[in-house]
């Protein structure tokens, strides 16, 4: 569909940009993305993609919001207490754009409703907290054949990776399943934190979507804010993986 | 003695040195990371034989399971 006089208006310095144009914001107002999680990294990735015209976000988070996630899940506000971070973090997208179609899932993703959620979506971003759900979205991810950015925080410390399931390393290429630490993130984070991962995780997902650029596949992109200093760590598929390799 | 790059900078180890050996000089438990060894995963269960060449680029990657 050919973007109104509006739309070439809010996406104007989207346009100016050769790699994406008119063709390029037209594909992004039909693409499907789905966050996983809507906070601290949820938060940012949501509203960006929004703010760039991804015509279709899925929200999925269990949780309710709480006083202590205003320090850094910024998509939310103070009147979002006690309310479904997805419902909360709806309105605040509906308030940026109201053609943005949402669809909210306020429960957890199982191994069990993943398949027909992940169905619907193009792209996937993890921007979940705790590393049982990291785990599930790979081998959902995996087995649907869906592309994902993974991203995870701690304290001063963040890492991000894109994933095409079967091509790229994948998450539990790197990581293995059973050298998960008791709690996934002991203290902090700072605030700013997620918003930097959170912002490269919409950033992956959009250049996805246009296939322009070089995804962040086979690296691990670290991020430390105390040094401030970002790393980019390549890793190839590890034929042994559990989820991706060839047994 | 041996030069490795460990996590982007040089670091010296004795001859013969495997993964393992990496977690005590860091005085880390090694439980909790991924190893990177030259873009090659080294899984836990390999640690303990995986020897270490002069000049490897070797990573070790906290697990970070924040959102
Ligand atoms: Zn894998």
């Amino acid at each position: 569909m050919p973007l109104t006089d509006q739309q070439r208006q809010r996406y104007g310095r989207h346009l100016a940009l050769p790699e994406i144009g008119e063709k390029g914001q037209e594909k992004l107002l039909q693409a499907r993305a789905l966050v996983v999680g809507v906070g601290g990294l949820g938060s940012p990735a949501a509203f960006y993609l929004a703010a760039a015209g991804v015509g279709h976000i899925g929200l999925r988070d269990g949780d309710a919001f709480e006083l202590s996630n205003l320090q850094r899940q910024i998509v939310h506000t103070t009147g979002s207490i006690g309310r479904q971070k997805v419902e909360s973090a709806a309105d605040r997208l509906r308030e940026l754009d109201r053609a943005i179609e949402l669809t909210l899932y306020p429960f957890r993703l199982t191994e069990a409703n993943a398949p027909d959620i992940l169905a619907l979506y193009d792209f996937v971003i993890d921007a979940t907290d705790n590393f049982e759900s990291k785990f599930l979205i790979a081998r959902a991810c995996h087995a649907a054949g869906k592309p994902y950015s993974h991203a995870g925080i701690r304290q001063f410390y963040g890492q991000t990776m894109t994933v095409h399931p079967g091509k790229t390393a994948c998450y539990r290429c790197v990581f293995h399943e059973d050298g998960v630490p008791a709690t996934a993130a002991p203290a902090g984070p700072i605030g700013a934190l997620p918003g930097v991962l959170g912002s490269i995780q919409a950033i992956e997902a959009i250049k996805c979507i246009l296939a322009i650029g070089i995804p962040l596949v086979n690296r691990l992109l670290t991020f430390d804010a105390l040094a401030m200093e970002t790393r980019i760590v390549s890793v190839r598929r590890d034929p042994l993986c559990p989820l991706c390799g060839r047994r | 003695m041996i030069t490795i790059k460990l996590n982007g900078k040089d670091q010296t180890l004795p001859d013969a040195s495997v993964v393992n050996d990496l977690f005590l000089i860091l005085g880390a438990e090694g439980k909790n990371v991924a190893v990177v060894v030259n873009e090659t995963i080294v899984r836990p269960e390999n640690r303990s034989s995986h020897r270490l060449q002069d000049g490897d680029q070797v990573e070790i990657l906290a697990f970070a399971g924040g959102g």
